[in-house]
């Protein structure tokens, strides 16, 4: 039965999952990297909030920790953000193997 | 997409936005690694972001590529289409759809079989239909939520559009 009561007569509600089957197929995240010396982290930036400032500071922390890091600056992959967002997109991938990345930075969602 | 093609990848994210990346990262499928900036950088001085990010920003973008790869937080099956998932009080239901982000806050009406069968009904289609379809999805989903006080809007404005059904009986099902 949809709806009972309980002893003070407040009726009860038998409620059926209210959402849709998942649609997307999910991914399992890349393996990490323990050590990033001798590796390339990309960086994305889709030019806002303050990533001019936050992008550089990022970089010293981490080569502080692993000297033989190398970075491939946002300058490189162009603005992911606003209206030529599509045609920037599409050029990330390649862009990435070229520089041979071994891993990545994106922002700033903020 | 970076982590798609196999890139360990960290991504920026204020506070403020932490529950957006979690809906977006459900959305994708694919589990997000996070370096959290605490509030937001375009209020804080030169000073006080320097701080955040090396005391909390950058620690948890190297953590994101060189940590343990983040998996998605869902670890139990989800239920059957037209499973029953809580058996409660009107409150509790409320206080159930509100804490799963179901609602926007708005009051709803308790998806029971019967109420989804008197909404396939009104709405057309089969309640198997609706079970597999979701009552958050769609056209419809904001009738399936709405609280019996906001339906008659909802109906008043629909009654503008050319669907089938009519304002009275939207009511008549929803409240």
């Amino acid at each position: 039965m949809a709806r009972s009561t309980t002893k003070t007569n407040e009726p009860r509600y038998d409620v059926i999952w209210p959402l849709s089957r998942k649609a997307v197929k999910r991914t399992a995240a890349a393996p990490r990297i323990p050590d990033l010396n001798g590796k390339t982290v990309c960086e994305l930036w889709d030019v806002i909030f303050r990533g001019e400032t936050i992008y550089p500071l990022v970089r010293e922390y981490i080569k502080a920790r692993f000297p033989g890091v190398k970075f491939v600056g946002y300058a490189e992959f162009g603005n992911f953000h606003g209206a030529r967002e599509h045609q920037v997109t599409a050029t990330i991938p390649d862009k990435l193997r070229a520089h041979k990345a071994d891993a990545a930075i994106v922002g700033i969602g903020a | 997409m970076v982590e798609r093609l196999g890139i360990p990848t960290a991504s920026i994210i204020g506070s403020g936005f932490l529950k957006q990346a979690e809906v977006i990262t459900k959305g994708l499928g694919v589990p997000l690694a996070m370096g959290i900036y605490p509030g937001a950088p375009m209020v804080d001085s030169e000073a006080e972001l320097k701080r955040k990010v090396e005391e909390v920003l950058a620690p948890g973008l190297l953590k994101g590529l060189t940590g343990e790869a983040p998996s998605a937080d869902e670890t139990t099956a989800e239920p059957q289409p037209g499973e029953i998932i809580l058996s409660g009080t009107f409150d509790k239901v409320q206080e159930h759809f509100h804490r799963q982000l179901w609602t926007d806050g708005l009051p709803i009406v308790p998806p029971t079989r019967e109420r989804v069968e008197q909404w396939a009904d009104v709405i057309g289609g089969s309640f198997t239909y609706w079970a597999h379809t979701g009552f958050k999805t769609g056209l419809w989903s904001p009738l399936i939520v709405a609280g019996p006080s906001i339906a008659g809007v909802i109906a008043k404005e629909w009654s503008k559009s050319s669907s089938p059904a009519t304002p009275a009986a939207t009511s008549r099902a929803l409240t």
